[in-house]
């Protein structure tokens, strides 16, 4: 997506998450336009973009603080009994206002994180039940924070210091690197990349090697995608490049 | 009578609201605007004090975008300006993020106007001394359009307009020459209705011109002056014109 004239952002993840989340960066660089006269750096639109992810990662929602600790700790408890575990033992033995204490001290710090796990390995579970019913819980209900689920390649060019491409992910971690990718494909675009790249690149080579690296996903990738397109941004702006399609929209208009 | 200004927006027992027309006062004495809207091109024109010898006159800026597509000038209160021409770039943009689509030059200035409005009409607070001229075109069918609002919320649409100081007589005067115009015949139309109530050219005058491919543009000093100089000779020529007749009686 063109962030603004000369400043590309590509995001993968949760596909309602990516669109609000670029939309949402694309018109707060804008705005800073606005009321500053002068656009963003690519440095700053990338530490800008890192901070509204830290926050969203920290946020956390006033009921959700309630909800989602019971939540976790009801799915290990039912685990527990599931497994067999043999509660009536410690009943007999120990005074049960001592057992309610320590069980709450008990599940607030020590277990919570287990919790968690198990939690997000039963949410994995229940949506694959759910599917048949075309339902799909989101992963925060688990969680205290609502995080956007999405990671940033953001390139662009500047005056004063040139192209620079920055990576970040959902977790909020800036680099400022020379290539980057993300999802299943980066495996193997990325030793593709750390072979190929070198510093000083011209255009043409630069797109060779993302061919190779779009050829490299498509024959190795169960779940390649069907179509690439390739965006480039330097000192003319930010332009879409080319396509690479394997299925053509026409084709499947007149299906 | 004294009692019914102090509290803010009580009405008077005649029906006035003080505090919204001492705001208009406070526009009657700000810097004189003018907005000519031509059939391809707006124009935006406001008087400018001198700078200061020592001033960055880059920092005093009195036209602005508040998008790609939409201007302000206005003339009041320019601390209340700032504020005001901020909430509409966050709205512009807030727009664009909920429906995808660039506001209209109605929209925003309606946001405005409802704006001014909400400090008339609530506790604790002051109206905007602001009045303001709205320019843009509209994204859809790429029509120009000049609004004006006032520190009462209301707006209404122009062909030509102009507030602050003196802007009886600008009015009048645009009322008189105002015709169809475009590109830089609309330019000379707005800085002669500035040229009437303002000394000399160039540096007492900003100008800004919105076109539909290029969006707003800052006139430089020398272009200002140029074609006040311009005006000034077609003047001469006018009152030369009607000085000669008689002589050749």
């Amino acid at each position: 997506m063109v962030l603004d004239s000369h400043k590309l952002i590509a995001a993968s993840g949760e596909s309602g998450d990516r669109v609000q989340f670029t939309e949402y960066i694309q018109k707060n660089v804008a705005l800073y336009q606005f009321r500053n006269g002068i656009p963003l750096t690519t440095a700053a639109a990338a530490n800008f973009t890192r901070g509204e992810l830290a926050t969203a990662l920290r946020k956390v929602h006033p009921l959700a603080i309630l909800v989602a600790p019971s939540l976790r700790f009801c799915v290990w408890f039912v685990g527990l009994l599931a497994s067999g575990f043999p509660f009536h033992m410690f009943l007999n033995e120990i005074p049960v206002k001592f057992l309610v204490i320590s069980l709450l001290i008990f599940v607030a710090a020590m277990l919570d994180a287990q919790c968690t796990y198990w939690s997000l390995r039963f949410l994995d579970l229940a949506n694959l039940v759910l599917k048949k019913f075309l339902i799909r819980l989101p992963m925060h209900i688990f969680l205290l924070a609502n995080p956007y689920f999405v990671n940033i390649l953001l390139a662009g060019y500047d005056k004063e210091t040139g192209p620079s491409l920055y990576y970040i992910d959902y977790i909020a971690t800036l680099h400022k690197v020379d290539k980057g990718a993300f999802g299943y494909g980066s495996y193997f675009s990325l030793s593709m990349m750390d072979r190929h790249y070198h510093s000083g690149m011209t255009v043409e080579q630069a797109i060779d090697l993302v061919d190779k690296c779009i050829m490299e996903i498509r024959s190795r990738l169960v779940v390649a995608p069907l179509n690439f397109v390739i965006k480039i941004v330097d000192k003319d702006g930010a332009r879409e490049y080319a396509w690479r399609e394997s299925v053509k929209d026409a084709a499947v208009a007149s299906a | 009578m004294a009692r019914y200004d102090r509290a803010i927006t009580v009405f008077s027992p005649d029906g006035h609201l003080f505090q919204v027309e001492y705001a208009l006062e406070a526009v009657r004495k700000g810097n004189a605007a003018v907005g000519v809207r031509g059939t391809d091109i707006v124009v935006l024109g406001v008087e400018k004090k001198s700078a200061a010898k020592l001033q960055d006159s880059r920092s005093v800026k009195k036209i602005v975008n508040l998008d790609d597509h939409i201007a302000l000038a206005c003339a009041g209160l320019k601390a209340d300006a700032r504020v005001l021409i901020n909430r509409a770039r966050i709205e512009c943009q807030s727009h664009r993020l909920t429906v995808e689509d660039p506001v209209t030059v109605e929209y925003i200035t309606r946001y405005i106007a409802g704006l001014q409005q909400k400090y008339t009409q609530s506790g604790g607070v002051r109206p905007f001394g602001l009045s303001t001229l709205i320019v843009g075109f509209d994204p859809y069918s790429g029509t120009p359009a000049l609004y004006q609002t006032d520190p009462s919320g209301t707006f209404s649409a122009w062909k030509a307009n102009a507030t602050g100081r003196n802007s009886n007589s600008i009015r009048e005067f645009l009322e008189k020459n105002y015709k169809e115009t475009s590109g830089q015949e609309t330019i000379k139309l707005a800085i002669r209705a500035l040229l009437e109530v303002v000394e000399s050219g160039g540096k007492n005058i900003e100008v800004a011109v919105m076109t539909k491919e290029h969006g707003l543009r800052q006139l430089e000093e020398a272009e200002i002056d140029a074609i006040a100089a311009e005006i000034e000779a077609e003047k001469e020529a006018a009152e030369a014109a009607k000085k000669a007749p008689p002589k050749e009686k």
